[in-house]
């Protein structure tokens, strides 16, 4: 029997209870799925922690798993339940004072995480930068759930929309659609910023 | 093509999904329209700037300590199918066991009355022969 990609076969295994196959997943997606969780919730420490919780999630529904789909498709749609539930749980307008974020950053870097980009402004503009980084935090996380999905998945991870639409279980117009009102909010969010 | 229908594509323009034929209007459009032009230069220039948010990388020893997390987390759920069947399971034993008991108590029922009908029979033969005995 083939499987559409070797994810999928090591999610089997998984299936049969094999936590070497489980730990080759998590070292394969622990990127992805932190990215997209972080680029979500713009708060590096939470998203670790939200991306535990996928991780514990895809192997403890490994026994319900059935091979219809890409193993990605499966896990980015976990994902993107998870961080809906975040949302309805904090509450939507959650995005906390520039300060906030600031000490956040802070204290990321302190704990050792690092953001990959690091090409640093020189200080004059890093002030600049930062509100700009606000800025766009702000804007995405101001979008409802599944136009979020379809901008991080689309616009950080070059998914096409087929694969956007097996993610959210919507129509591939559905997900022009989505990407289309995201991208006119957006436009108003960051005007001035480009 | 207008207007609206010209910034309705934009996003099939800006993810290279608009075929030949409606590429060509589209640009045809553009190129004589200002206000849609600046509508698609504001259009690519938000997504262009998203862009500039910062990845994350994993902090070091993350897979060990999702591996760690879980093992503080209860077995794998079974799957729906397989609660599925553990409840019809369960529905059938209760069922059973009623449907058993009702039927054990249908037959005790009967046999009490059949004792009964038997004794009551028994009584009214010998009133009917000692009543015959008296008649003669
Ligand atoms: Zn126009």
């Amino acid at each position: 029997m083939t499987f559409p990609d070797a994810d999928t076969a090591l999610m089997l295994r998984v299936k049969q209870g094999d936590k070497a196959a489980f730990r080759m997943l998590v070292e394969r997606y622990q990127q992805p799925v932190i990215g997209m969780i972080y680029r979500a919730i713009g708060d590096a420490w939470e998203a670790e922690d939200l991306a535990q919780r996928v991780f514990v999630r895809v192997y403890q529904s490994a026994q319900r798993y059935q091979p219809r789909a890409k193993f990605s498709t499966w896990l980015f749609t976990i994902v993107h339940n998870l961080v809906r539930n975040e949302y309805r749980r904090r509450g939507r307008h959650r995005l906390e004072s520039l300060e906030h974020v600031q000490e956040v950053d802070a204290g990321a870097e302190r704990g050792g995480w690092q953001p990959v980009d690091q090409a640093t402004p020189d200080p004059s503009t890093a002030a600049a930068e930062r509100e700009l980084q606000y800025k766009i935090r702000a804007a995405i996380e101001q979008l409802p759930a599944a136009q979020r999905t379809a901008v991080i998945l689309c616009r950080y991870e070059g998914w096409t929309y087929e694969e956007i639409a097996e993610v959210l279980g919507c129509s591939v117009g559905a997900v022009k659609s989505l990407l289309h009102r995201a991208r006119l909010t957006l436009k108003n969010q960051l005007r001035g910023y480009c | 093509m207008n207007c609206r229908k010209t910034q309705q594509w934009f996003a099939e323009r800006l993810d290279g999904r608009l075929d030949e034929t409606r590429q060509r209007l589209w640009e045809a459009h553009l190129a004589d329209c200002a206000a849609c032009r600046q509508e698609w230069a504001d259009y690519t220039a938000a997504w262009e700037t998203l862009g500039r948010a910062p990845a994350v990388a994993p902090s070091a020893g993350f897979v060990e300590r999702t591996l760690r997390r879980l093992d503080d987390t209860p077995a794998p759920e079974p799957g729906r199918w397989s609660l599925v069947l553990r409840w019809a399971a369960l529905a059938a034993v209760v069922t059973l066991t009623g449907w058993t008991g009702w039927v054990g108590y249908q037959r005790l029922q009967n046999e009490r009355l059949a004792r009964v009908y038997e004794a009551v029979r028994g009584e009214v033969l010998e009133s009917e022969i000692v009543e015959s005995l008296n008649y003669l």
